[in-house]
C-alpha cells in the first residue's frame, strides 16, 4: 500500500468527471494527525508565495497549474475517508482564485474534501497554500517553484530549464516522489515524549480569529554574518532570539524581572516564591528528513525538534541561548536521533491493533494525541526553509519568495523564515489581539544592529471594532474560468 | 519612515507602527502608500445586541404569568390553576430563551437542562394532582430519552465533522435505542397503571429496528450511499 498509487476498487471516472479512474494513496505517517486534528476555525496549513516583477495574469496561472498538477499527482489531492483510514484521492487542478484579505485562511472539512490546496493570485503575487496532510515545507517549495517556472515559460515565453528543484513535466512520476519515507526509515527505538510542562504563550484572540500576517524584510548577508559570529545557523540565531522573548514575556506576566545581567545577585523570598511558577521555554524547530536520509518524496518528510530551556534554572542572556541552541540542534539534529523521534508514530501506525479501529474512533483518540503531545510541548514553532535557488533564466523576473506557517492550535504564534536574493523575509502570524511576540523579536533584531523592514495585512480599524468575519473576503473563481 | 520606538522601517504610508502602535504619521512627508500585503475587505456588518431582545422576550413570558397570577388570585385567592401556567412558562423558556444568556451555548449542557425542566414541570403536576407516576413512570421514561438525545448530539457533534454519512449511524443507532424505549414505556405503564401487557410496544420496535438497519446498511455500503445520493440530492 505504501508508496505508489493504486486504483480504488468500486470508484469509477464518473465521480469526478475524469476518463481513468482517480487515483489515491494513503497518507504519510506524519500526515496523519492532521485531518484527525482539524478544527472547524483550525486547520493545519502552509502557505509558499512567489511575486514577480508585473501583475499575475490569472489565465495564464491557471494554464501553469493544469500543467504542474499533472506532474505533481500527490500534491493536487482531496482528502477522503474509508472505515479505517483517511487517504488522499487525486482531482483535476483547482480554480486560481484571488487573495483574501488575510493568509492561510481556514481550511475547513470541506475544503480539503474538495482539494487539500489552494492557488491564489493578488496583483503580482501567486501562492499556493497546503493541508499539511498532503505534502511537507519542502515539497511544497517544490511544487510551487515548477508552478512559478511554469507560469514563467507560459507569461514571458522564456525557456527555464529544468535543473534543481524545477522538473520535466513531461516526464514519468517517479515512484520515489510518492513513497511514505518514514516507514524506511524507522528504527526499533523510540524516544520518550517531550513533558508538556512548557509555558504556553496565549492572548486575547481576535473575535474572527483573523490572522495578522508580520513580514520581517532582513538582509540576508548581514543575518548569517551575524549567525555565524555567534557560532550558530541562522535557525539557531533567530531560535535564540525567539526563546529570550517569550522567557521575556514570561517574566513581565509573573512580575519578575531578568537577572541573567547579574546572576549572583540575593533574589527577594517574594521573587523567589514567584520564580517557582516559571516553565521551560521551548521552540519547535522542524528538520527536513530528506537532508539527513536522502530521497526526493514529495509528501511529508519531517520531524521536529524542541529547543529550550528551563529558566527555574537561572536567567539566560541571548549569548548563553546561542551556545545552548547550537549544542542541542547539534546534538538533536542528527540521523539517529531523528529517527528515534518518528519511530514511536510509525510504530503506532503500524500496530494491528490500532488498524482495526474504526476511523471515527481513531480520529477521536488522534485528536487527544494532537492535543496533547502534539503542538503543546513547545511555545511556538520556526520554520527554515533556507535560501530558495531557482534557474538563473527565470531569477530576474522573481522579485520575492515567502512562507508563512498557519498558527498553532494550540499556540496564537507561528514562525517562519526564507531567503531569496539576498533578502531573508521572516513571518510571523497571530490569531490574537496584541503583537506581542513579534514586537519583542523584532524590536531584538533591530537591537543587534539588524535593519528590519515591517509589513503586515493591517485592516480598517471599523473592520477591528466591530470583529467581523471577513474569511469570505476572497473574490470568487478568478478572472479565468475555471478548466475542471 | 521609521518607527522611534521599535526602530523598524515600515511600510510607506502606514500610519501606525504595527508592532508597538505608535504614530509614524508626518504631514509634512508626502508618501504614496505601497500596495497592501493582501486585497482590503470592509467587514462592515449589521449588529443586534442579542442581550436586549432576550430582555423582550423574558417580558413577553412575564406578562401571561402576571396576568395568570392576578387573575387566578382575583378568583381563587391562592395559586391554583395557574401554577399549570407558570410550570408551562417556565419550561417554555428553559427550552428557548434560556440557553441565549450564555455566551458560550452547549447544547451537551442545555439538553440535560432542559429535560430537567420538563421534568420538574411533570413533578409539579404530578404532586398538584396527587398522583404516583412520576417516580415510577415520568422519570424513567424523560430520563431514557435524555440519555439518548444528549449520545446523539455528543456524537453528532464531535465524531461527524464534514462527514455527513456518519450521521446514518448515529440515527440508527437511535432508532433501536427508540425501539427499545417504546418497550420500556410499555413495561413501566402496565407497572404504573396497572394495565395489561398487550405487547403493542412491538410494533413500534419491530419497525423502529428495520429503519435503523436500514440506515445502518446505507451508512455502510457506499455504492448504494453515492447511487441514492445521486437520486436524492437537492
Amino acid at each position: 500500500m505504501q508508496g505508489g498509487y493504486k486504483q480504488e476498487k468500486g470508484m469509477t471516472g464518473e465521480m469526478t468527471g475524469q476518463a481513468k479512474p482517480p487515483r489515491w494513496m494513503r497518507l504519510d505517517n506524519a500526515g496523519l494527525i492532521f485531518p484527525a486534528a482539524l478544527r472547524r476555525n483550525w486547520s493545519n496549513a502552509f502557505r509558499i508565495a512567489v511575486s514577480f516583477a508585473d501583475p499575475v495574469d490569472p489565465a495564464l496561472l491557471q494554464q501553469a497549474l493544469d500543467r504542474v498538477v499533472l506532474r505533481f499527482p500527490g500534491i493536487c489531492v482531496r482528502l477522503r475517508e474509508s472505515l479505517f483510514w483517511h487517504y488522499l484521492e487525486e482531482v483535476p487542478a483547482p480554480c486560481v482564485r484571488q487573495d483574501a484579505d488575510q493568509p492561510l485562511v481556514s481550511m475547513t472539512h470541506r475544503d480539503v474534501r474538495r482539494c487539500a490546496i489552494r492557488i491564489l493570485y493578488y496583483r503580482n503575487r501567486i501562492a499556493a497554500e497546503f493541508f499539511h496532510a498532503v505534502t511537507d515545507g519542502t515539497g511544497g517549495m517544490i511544487f510551487t517553484k515548477n508552478l512559478a517556472a511554469e507560469y514563467v515559460r507560459l507569461r514571458y515565453g522564456i525557456e527555464v530549464p529544468c535543473i534543481g528543484d524545477i522538473r520535466d513535466l513531461s516526464e514519468e512520476v517517479p515512484k520515489e516522489e510518492l513513497r511514505d519515507s518514514f516507514g524506511d526509515h524507522a528504527g526499533p527505538v523510540a524516544a520518550p515524549r517531550d513533558p508538556r510542562n512548557v509555558f504556553h504563550l496565549s492572548g486575547e484572540t481576535e473575535p474572527d480569529r483573523f490572522l495578522h500576517e508580520t513580514m520581517g524584510i532582513l538582509d540576508a548577508k548581514d543575518l548569517l554574518a551575524a549567525a555565524h559570529e555567534k557560532g550558530v545557523t541562522v535557525t539557531g540565531y533567530l531560535t535564540a532570539i525567539l526563546l529570550k522573548c517569550i522567557l521575556d514575556i514570561q517574566y513581565e506576566r509573573l512580575g519578575i524581572p531578568d537577572r541573567s545581567d547579574d546572576p549572583d545577585a540575593p533574589i527577594p523570598a517574594r521573587e523567589a516564591k514567584r520564580r517557582k511558577k516559571l516553565r521551560p521555554v521551548k521552540v519547535q524547530i522542524p528538520v527536513n528528513l530528506r537532508k539527513l536520509y536522502g530521497g526526493c518524496t514529495m509528501r511529508n518528510f519531517v520531524a521536529v525538534v524542541n529547543i529550550g530551556v528551563d529558566p527555574r534554572m537561572g536567567d539566560y542572556s541571548l549569548e548563553e541561548l546561542w551556545k545552548i541552541v547550537h549544542h542541542e540542534m547539534e546534538l538533536g539534529i542528527t540521523g539517529k536521533n531523528m529517527r528515534a523521534i518518528f519511530t514511536p508514530n510509525v510504530m503506532s501506525e503500524r500496530s494491528r491493533m490500532l488498524r482495526i479501529v474504526p476511523l471515527p474512533l481513531k480520529n477521536l483518540v488522534m485528536r487527544m494525541v494532537f492535543d496533547t503531545v502534539g503542538e503543546t510541548v513547545a511555545c511556538t514553532c520556526l520554520s527554515n526553509l533556507g535560501n530558495v535557488k531557482l534557474p538563473q533564466e527565470m531569477a530576474p523576473y522573481v522579485t520575492r519568495v515567502e512562507f508563512i506557517l498557519g498558527p498553532q492550535a494550540s499556540a496564537p504564534y507561528n514562525c517562519s523564515v526564507t531567503s531569496w536574493q539576498g533578502k531573508t523575509y521572516l513571518s510571523i502570524v497571530r490569531n490574537s489581539v496584541k503583537p506581542e511576540l513579534e514586537a519583542r523579536f523584532f524590536r531584538t533584531l533591530v537591537k543587534l544592529g539588524h535593519h528590519v523592514k515591517i509589513e503586515n495585512n493591517d485592516r480598517p480599524e471599523h473592520a477591528v471594532r466591530n470583529g467581523k468575519g471577513m474569511h469570505g473576503a476572497a473574490a470568487p473563481c478568478g478572472g479565468t474560468e475555471c478548466t475542471v | 519612515m521609521y518607527c522611534v520606538k521599535c526602530g523598524v522601517e515600515l511600510m510607506k504610508g502606514v500610519r501606525t507602527c504595527p508592532l508597538c502602535g505608535t504614530a509614524v504619521y508626518h504631514p509634512d512627508i508626502d508618501e504614496t502608500p505601497e500596495a497592501p500585503l493582501y486585497p482590503r475587505s470592509d467587514g462592515r456588518e449589521e449588529t443586534v445586541s442579542p442581550s436586549g431582545i432576550l430582555f423582550v422576550l423574558t417580558f413577553l413570558f412575564l406578562i401571561p404569568v402576571i396576568v395568570c397570577f392576578l387573575v387566578d388570585l382575583r378568583m381563587n385567592g391562592r395559586v391554583d390553576w395557574s401554577g399549570y401556567v407558570y410550570c408551562g412558562m417556565g419550561v417554555l423558556y428553559a427550552l428557548l430563551c434560556l440557553p441565549f444568556w450564555f455566551r458560550r451555548r452547549s447544547a451537551v449542557v442545555f439538553i440535560p437542562v432542559s429535560f430537567a425542566a420538563i421534568l420538574l414541570g411533570a413533578l409539579y403536576i404530578c404532586l398538584k394532582t396527587g398522583g404516583r407516576w412520576f417516580l415510577s413512570f415520568a422519570l424513567p421514561v424523560g430520563g431514557t430519552l435524555m440519555v439518548i438525545v444528549e449520545t446523539a448530539y455528543v456524537l453528532c457533534r464531535y465524531t461527524v465533522g464534514r462527514y455527513p454519512h456518519r450521521y446514518l449511524y448515529i440515527f440508527s443507532g437511535v432508532f433501536f435505542a427508540l425501539g427499545g424505549l417504546c418497550v420500556l414505556i410499555e413495561f413501566l405503564l402496565c407497572e404504573t397503571f396497572g394495565l395489561t401487557f398487550r405487547w403493542w410496544s412491538l410494533f413500534p420496535l419491530a419497525a423502529l429496528i428495520l429503519l435503523g438497519i436500514l440506515l445502518l446498511v446505507i451508512a455502510i455500503s457506499r455504492p448504494l450511499r453515492q447511487s441514492l445520493y445521486k437520486r436524492l440530492f437537492l
